[in-house]
């Protein structure tokens, strides 16, 4: 379970504004479900996905988690390029206690990356950087995921792989996503958060949550036109 | 396990994997590393040495002039390189923040920690050398030696940690710096010792809380010198002061510096 107790999250704008991402809020988001967050773009879907990670902290309120959440998959930035994938896996293993030697075998088995893993990262591809960041994550269990698709990257093959491991992994965890794309969505979550003028309200079915984000998409169309 | 992956002041776990990273980052690539570690402090205290040798018969305290810049120079890396890493430590990790594990507090205390440690084995084996090289017999005062060390490394981790923060909030600062604090070297007791002045200077570098630290180390390895100016509480409260300031401003701004990138 995590539960937002009175977030509120705002951004002063380069114009002296200020931009609400979250403006008071307080909602359970229970455990069991996958969950895709919709909003338009703005709204502050990745930062709402970082605060529920904990790289963010609310201007004021507070976040409770009950279970253990993974940062923001998607982001392979923070492999140090001098070093292997397999030194880089093996620092995170440590940061997040678990066996260094166990994540290294998950993550050769999964990752394909062959002789490569024991290379220096800045020789990787962007999409072989991606399936090491990928299986790092993937080889330490969370109970939840989150996941920044507007970051991903990799290949076709590569998604279907993935794919595949969190079909198996939504079994006993659940998945936090941010995504553009609805279908992507809709494969992964059962209920939906829509984000829209610093408020967030949860649908049990994300059909409903689907439709709501459309409906205030059009809404603002008619109202720019 | 509740409330795990939440950012709390700082985890020993994660500290301990930042320094074994920054190990076979820094140093574990190339022996470049430990190489510039060592020869950086003695290149200095040769040509000092060299150049001081040529225009004076002996130098303030003792006869070795190695040695009496290497307690000078050794000490002030104390504050001089704890102060610079500890200040780069949040830029250089910033990819790793993204771990909501890490913390930048941890950042800053693995940086220090591995900064203290390696200074720490080099100034001890730089200043065993020279007293074996040159034969040294005299009575050590540890206690002043240690005081040295550890009021000098406070002096540079408050100083770093502040610095790390101003960095972050006004980048322009980093090079207002840089100028400002380029006569320290040349002030800090390191080729002197301030009795050698006039009153006035003495009375104006008694401002100065690392020529206290340089005394001390001095008054440790010479006992005929006693370091009379010292006054411990000075640099320890500043230290103090800019160390508690500086955490307590990165600790509560720590969203705003993961944010930045």
């Amino acid at each position: 379970m995590i539960q937002l107790r009175n977030v509120t999250k705002k951004y002063k704008t380069g114009g002296g504004g200020r931009r609400v991402i979250l403006d008071d809020v307080s909602l359970t988001l229970p455990r069991g479900r996958s969950l895709g967050l919709l909003g338009r773009n703005g709204a502050g879907k990745s930062t709402l996905l970082r605060m529920i990670a904990g790289t963010i902290l609310p201007d004021s309120g507070d976040i409770v988690r009950r279970g253990s959440v993974s940062w923001p998959l998607g982001f392979s930035g923070s492999f140090h390029p001098q070093l292997s994938g397999a030194q880089n896996t093996r620092f995170v293993a440590r940061i997040y206690d678990c066996d260094p030697d166990e994540l290294i075998e998950f993550v050769a088995d999964f990752s394909e990356l062959g002789d490569f893993l024991f290379m220096p990262v800045h020789s990787y591809s962007s999409g072989m950087k991606a399936r090491l960041a990928f299986g790092v994550s993937m080889g330490i269990a969370f109970d939840y995921y989150l996941v920044d698709e507007t970051t991903a990257v990799g290949d076709r093959n590569f998604k279907m792989k993935c794919r595949a491991v969190f079909q198996k992994k939504l079994q006993t965890s659940d998945v936090i996503m941010v995504s553009h794309s609805t279908k992507t969505i809709r494969d992964y979550c059962q209920a939906g958060v829509v984000l829209e003028n610093g408020s967030m309200s949860y649908y049990e079915n994300i059909e409903d949550a689907i439709e709501a984000h459309e409906a205030n998409m059009k809404a603002s169309y008619r109202g720019a036109a | 396990m509740s409330n795990s992956g939440m950012p709390r002041f700082a985890n020993l776990r994660v500290i301990l994997a930042l320094m074994l990273r920054e190990m076979t980052t820094r140093y574990g690539k190339s022996a470049g590393g430990y190489f510039w570690a060592f020869a950086e402090p003695l290149g200095m205290i040769t040509i000092l040495s060299v150049v001081f040798g040529f225009m004076l018969r002996s130098p303030s305290l003792g006869t070795v002039f190695p040695l009496f810049f290497a307690t000078g120079h050794l000490t002030f890396g104390f504050y001089a390189d704890m102060s610079t890493f500890s200040a780069s430590a949040i830029n250089t990790n910033k990819s790793l923040l993204t771990y909501p594990r890490v913390t930048p507090m941890d950042a800053i205390i693995a940086r220090c920690l591995l900064q203290f440690a390696t200074l720490i084995v080099v100034a001890f084996l730089i200043l065993a050398g020279l007293i074996i090289a040159y034969d040294v017999n005299t009575i050590y005062d540890f206690r002043s030696i240690i005081k040295a060390v550890l009021l000098n490394s406070l002096l540079g981790m408050g100083t770093g940690v502040m610095n790390a923060y101003i960095f972050s909030v006004i980048p322009t600062y980093r090079n207002v710096w840089k100028i400002i604090t380029r006569p320290l070297f040349l002030i800090s007791g390191i080729f002197f010792i301030t009795e050698d002045l006039p009153r006035a200077g003495q009375e104006v570098l008694w401002w100065n809380p690392i020529i206290h630290s340089t005394a001390l180390m001095r008054k440790g390895f010479y006992p005929e010198y006693e370091a009379a100016f010292v006054t411990e509480l000075y640099p320890f409260t500043v230290g103090f002061i800019l160390l508690s300031l500086g955490l307590f401003l990165i600790h509560r701004n720590r969203t705003a510096l993961v944010e930045e990138q």
